[in-house]
């Protein structure tokens, strides 16, 4: 069930082992409710993976526990070599489907959270983010506040502050999720570059096989009642220029059949 | 609750920045829409009020009419009511100002601690039950006839709503964001100062802004309690003496403050958290 697939940017400098995510035989329960039963699965460091189920498999229950919001009941959840909630905590960055901008802050001061909470002052905060913001193609916007951008916008922003926090584990709990389907392809787009650019490891949660192709070199099939890992799934697909040729593709389309006739099945 | 709630969407309305001919006209519009109402309700009211002791002829003990207490007003201003209003208005700034800081530091500190939180609440909600009516002669017996005793009348009349509001405010941050803070590196320390409090600014002005109506009714039952001067003093004399027209006056002056003090609450916290109007717009 583990996944082949190749580390896309070998760590340098680094001698630990390159597995950036790590769940060996991983249950949660709430109460008397098995939210996720013995879930297993590996994600080399900067390996892009998507997990794909129903509502209520326990996609996010997993990205909670990655994260270190909260620990298995059972089993071992190990973010590159961290097995306690603070150091998994302290690795990863965590982007919920609404963006949650503070409103009273402006662009340049959300994404200069993280900063700020490291101990930088405010003024060094936001001049350190400006490049950053330059770079997602939000240049201009810095003074905004949340209220004045389209939906489309703030997600970028919420990216934009989940980056600057410079984790190398980055987890999306359906991030597209609350946008219309245009917007969407243009994020998942500019999402897919800005990962080829600076390569994060990465978890995908959606309910949507398209973009769990699109955006995860692995995707991870999980059923409900309880929570299950059905198949992880390689995608290995040819480079092409725009995702619309990509999605064109054959290949692109057996493995999107694929995986839905596996989550037919799971239903 | 209620009552707290609906009172956050008083307030009024202030042209946007990017306020062309267009949207200046709408705003002039919309301002006369609000400001016409009840100045009609007034007039009228002002003119059946002048009626009764002009045509129906109730003696002015009862009921003087409102030109006999507008002349009440300019002959007793100087000499009466404007020291009065100075000093009933230095217990209320006074009293509000002690309220507001201790309000703020028992909600910061019962949001922070559950354990003091539970072991505070009923006592708080307790403090509520007991009249002040009763509390303010007591006041004035151990502190005299100085201004003490009114300051801590207004302060605990206003405290509660603060500190409810307050805490309210501070609670309501969404969980999620907390979570999300957690994953950006965030202490316990840079959630509630980054987050929290300025999430909980709009409950704790909505505190304030009832707090401001009640401020002066404070004072007044201070000065009741025992006082050499103030409205409530001018008030007491005046009702012993049957010059109505004199408490009808100290009433206007009270009422008058009490909209100022709650105006200027509202313009403070348009400076502050100009955003959360702006957001419950959108």
């Amino acid at each position: 069930m583990h996944s082949g697939t190749e580390v896309q940017a070998p760590a340098a400098g680094r001698h630990q082992d390159e597995v950036g995510i790590d769940l060996v035989d991983v249950e949660k329960r709430f109460g008397s409710t098995v939210a996720v039963s013995g879930a297993s699965l590996s994600l080399p460091r900067h390996g892009r993976m998507s997990i794909v189920g129903p509502s209520g498999c326990g996609k996010s229950t997993i990205l909670s526990m990655i994260c270190g919001l909260t620990d298995p009941t059972d089993g071992v959840v190990r973010v590159e070599g961290a097995t306690t909630m603070k150091e998994r905590l302290a690795r990863c960055a965590w982007m919920p489907q609404r963006d949650l901008l503070l409103p009273w802050r402006d662009v340049a001061g959300n994404a200069a959270l993280a900063l700020e909470n490291h101990g930088t002052s405010k003024r060094a905060a936001r001049e350190q983010v400006l490049d950053l913001i330059d770079r997602f193609g939000l240049s201009g916007f810095e003074k905004k506040y949340p209220h004045q951008l389209s939906g489309g916008m703030r997600q970028r922003v919420s990216f934009l502050r989940t980056m600057a926090a410079g984790k190398d584990v980055l987890l999306f709990d359906e991030p597209f999720g609350a946008l219309d389907s245009i917007t969407r392809a243009d994020l998942q787009q500019w999402l897919r570059r800005t990962l080829d650019e600076a390569p994060r490891t990465t978890v995908l949660v959606t309910h949507d096989v398209e973009e769990a192709l699109l955006l995860g070199d692995t995707v991870v099939v999980m059923s409900a009642r309880p929570g299950r890992i059905v198949q992880q799934i390689d995608v290995r697909l040819p480079q092409t220029e725009s995702r619309r040729e990509l999605i064109r593709h054959p290949e692109f389309a057996q493995l999107r059949d694929e995986l839905l006739s596996l989550l037919e099945v799971t239903e | 609750m209620t009552v707290m709630e609906t009172m956050t969407s008083t307030g009024t309305d202030v042209p946007t920045s990017d306020a062309d001919t267009g949207s200046r006209r709408r705003w002039l519009g919309a301002t006369a829409k609000r400001i016409l109402p009840p100045a009609g309700i007034l007039l009228v009211i002002g003119i059946l009020w002048q009626m009764v002791g002009d045509v129906f002829g109730v003696p002015d003990y009862i009921l003087p009419t409102l030109s006999e207490i507008w002349a009440s007003a300019s002959e007793n201003w100087e000499d009466t009511f404007a020291s009065a209003t100075v000093v009933t208005l230095t217990e209320v700034l006074i009293g509000f100002g002690v309220a507001i800081v201790v309000s703020v530091s028992i909600a910061l500190t019962l949001h922070m601690s559950p354990v003091l939180r539970t072991a505070f609440m009923p006592l708080l909600i307790g403090s509520q039950a007991v009249p002040i009516v009763v509390i303010a002669p007591v006041l004035a017996i151990i502190f005299g006839y100085t201004l003490m005793p009114k300051v801590i009348v207004v302060a605990l009349i206003c405290f509660f709503s603060i500190v409810v509001n307050t805490m309210h405010g501070l609670a309501s941050v969404d969980p999620e964001l907390i979570k999300v803070m957690r994953t950006l590196d965030a202490s316990r320390w840079a959630i509630l100062r980054r987050v929290e409090i300025p999430a909980a600014l709009p409950s704790f002005f909505t505190g304030l802004r009832i707090s401001a109506t009640y401020a002066s009714v404070g004072a007044v039952f201070g000065e009741f309690a025992g006082s050499l001067d103030g409205l409530g003093y001018v008030m007491i004399q005046a009702t012993s003496q049957l010059q109505t027209d004199m408490v009808f006056v100290a009433i206007f002056i009270l009422t008058f403050m009490s909209i100022s003090l709650f105006v200027a609450v509202s313009i403070v916290e348009r400076f502050v958290c100009p955003w959360a109007r702006k957001e419950d717009r959108r």
